[in-house]
This record gives C-alpha cells, sequence and structure tokens, in this order.
C-alpha cells in the first residue's frame, strides 16, 4: 500500500448508541417538601413530609398534627386531645410547575376526651384510635428546582360511624 | 364624610369579621365533631345536692363539644346531678327542644317528669329555706309540658314539644 493512500474507512455496522442519560424521574418535581396544611387529610392541620420516588411520579406523604383544649374551666377538668397521622400516595399530572395533584391515603385520629372536676370522661362514639380513608384531588405549584410550594384542594375522608366527610385543605411549604 | 367613610368601613369590617368567624367556628366544629370530640351529657335538675332547688327536669346537650363545661355548669350553678349520657326517660312525661343555636351546633331538650313519687317520699315543701320541693313549672300532663315549651319567659328564643 502507497503511503501517499488515505487508509480504507471501515464504517461499522452499528452505529454507537449515544450515552444514555439515566431517564429522570420527573425533572420538574423537587424531591422533597415540608409544607404545612389548614384542614385537609390531618382534620384541623397538619405538618407534612413529602418524598417523591426516583422512576415514578408518585410521592409518599406522611404528616402529623396535634390539639389540646381545655373544654372546662372548673379546676379539676381534664383538657381533651386531638392527633392526627395523614399518610397519602400523591401523583401529579400537568405542566412543569402546575400540577394537578391526586393521592389516596389514610388518616390515623386518635381522641382523648375531656373530663369534668370529677374526673368523668365524657366520650363519644369517635373516642380512642380510629382510621379515616383519604383522599386529594387539587391543584399544586411546583417550583423547578426549589423554593416555595403552594396547594389547594378537595380533601374527602370516611370514617365509621362517622361517615363521609366532605373536605378541603391549602397548604404552603417549602420544595426542594 | 370622612366620618361616615370610617363608620361605614368599620361596620363593614365587623360584618366581615363575624361572617368569618362564624365560618371558621362551624368548619372548626365539623372537623373536630369527625375527630370524635362530641359527646352527650345529662344534668338532672330533680336531684339537687344541699343548697340546690330541684326542678322537675333534667336537661341533656347531644353531640356537644362542651359535654364536661356542661357537666361542671350542672354542679356549680344548681348543685345538680350531671352524667353522660342523654337524661334518663323513665317517668317522662314529655320534653321541650330548644330552638336557641348553639356554637357547637349540639341539640338541646328538657324532659319533665312526673315526680309525684318524689313528692310524695320528701315532702311538698323541702326547697330552699321552706319553699316547694320542686321550682314551677311541675307538670302532671303533656299538656302542661306544651304550655311550659310555649312560655317565652322561659324559653326566650323558643321551643318545641317532644312526645314522650
Amino acid at each position: 500500500m502507497n503511503a501517499a493512500e488515505p487508509a480504507p474507512v471501515i464504517a461499522p455496522a452499528v452505529a454507537p448508541a449515544p450515552p444514555q442519560a439515566e431517564e429522570p424521574r420527573d425533572e420538574h418535581v423537587p424531591s422533597n417538601a415540608l409544607f404545612f396544611e389548614v384542614l385537609g387529610t390531618g382534620l384541623l392541620y397538619s405538618i407534612n413530609y413529602q418524598r417523591m420516588l426516583d422512576r415514578i411520579p408518585l410521592g409518599l406523604r406522611a404528616g402529623v398534627s396535634f390539639i389540646t383544649y381545655k373544654v372546662s374551666n372548673a379546676q379539676g377538668s381534664g383538657n381533651l386531645l386531638l392527633a392526627t397521622l395523614p399518610l397519602l400516595v400523591t401523583y401529579y399530572v400537568g405542566p412543569p410547575r402546575h400540577k394537578l395533584e391526586l393521592g389516596l391515603g389514610a388518616t390515623l385520629i386518635y381522641f382523648s376526651a375531656s373530663s369534668d372536676a370529677t374526673g368523668t370522661k365524657f366520650e363519644g362514639p369517635g373516642t380512642g384510635l380510629g382510621i379515616a380513608a383519604s383522599g386529594v384531588i387539587g391543584y399544586r405549584y411546583v417550583p423547578e428546582t426549589r423554593g416555595v410550594t403552594f396547594g389547594a384542594g378537595f380533601t374527602p375522608l370516611l370514617r365509621s360511624p362517622k361517615g363521609f366527610l366532605p373536605w378541603g385543605g391549602a397548604s404552603v411549604g417549602y420544595a426542594f | 364624610m370622612r366620618v361616615s367613610w370610617w363608620l361605614a368601613s368599620i361596620s363593614l369590617s365587623l360584618v366581615a369579621c363575624a361572617v368569618a368567624c362564624s365560618a371558621i367556628t362551624s368548619v372548626a366544629v365539623t372537623g373536630a365533631d369527625f375527630g370524635g370530640a362530641t359527646a352527650d351529657a345529662h344534668c338532672d335538675r330533680r336531684f339537687v345536692t344541699d343548697g340546690g332547688q330541684a326542678s322537675a327536669f333534667c336537661q341533656e346537650a347531644i353531640a356537644t363539644l362542651a359535654a364536661s363545661q356542661f357537666a361542671d355548669d350542672c354542679r356549680g350553678k344548681h348543685q345538680a346531678t350531671a352524667g353522660t349520657g342523654l337524661c334518663p326517660r323513665a317517668r317522662v312525661i314529655a320534653g321541650c327542644k330548644l330552638d336557641k343555636k348553639t356554637d357547637d351546633h349540639s341539640t338541646v331538650n328538657d324532659w319533665y317528669y312526673d315526680v309525684s313519687d318524689l313528692i310524695a317520699e320528701a315532702g311538698a315543701s323541702r326547697g330552699v329555706e321552706g319553699g316547694a320541693t320542686f321550682d314551677p313549672p311541675v307538670p302532671t300532663d303533656v299538656s302542661a309540658v306544651a304550655r311550659a315549651c310555649a312560655d317565652r319567659s322561659r324559653y326566650e328564643e323558643g321551643a318545641e314539644l317532644i312526645p314522650p
């Protein structure tokens, strides 16, 4: 072969695939969010943490709320106590910043009745530990990487023997 | 002109606040009720401790958020007998359902009893300072209870008869 001749170019039978980036979960939803919700699945209020899953646009949310209140002014009377633990799986659809939030879950409810000055507790049908099925259909603003997130929606609850509660909630917090 | 503008603003603010406060209370009560915070309580005015004046009725509060306060008021203000649940129904003649709106959306009923046996047992003049054992009215039939229910000096906001 003459040194002046160009070397033959051997084309590969199959072009190598370009380096493939790992498919993002949803590039528009930050992985974590911490937010305060008024009413909603925590009943009166709740403080929530949400973690987005890596590969699918599902979020796992857990919250907590605690209220204690002195019903009677009489000396020796005891406070009522209401604690809730809302747990939800949420799914987001829609444009990058403005999402439709859909969710299903359960809210654990613990209620301890107040007592009068003699120590008698006035317990209704919902006293003690209970569980309510819950759901969310609402709007949520989601920042691009980190920042303020807020939303509002319909958050119905269903519990025996109390029945169906057509409820709603609004939340604001920080996503990161 | 400026004063009337201020008065109008303040009036509007007060109305808006009242509406908002009422709505917030209503929502909070609904949520608390779902959480299990409501209960029934009764105050039996027939049975009083020393110094109390007995009456021929028992008052019950149904699905109230303030059951413990109701019970403490029963003892503190009337020296009467408080308890959980509804009023006993034995020897009931009829009742009056109060039309009064309560903040916690509870229902309040007064049940009037045939107290002839208690009067026979204790005497007719065992009230405070030798007065009548039972404060009037002491109804003996349903029509007398109906008259008590219709008495606006007794039930300012009205009451409806509940048959036995």
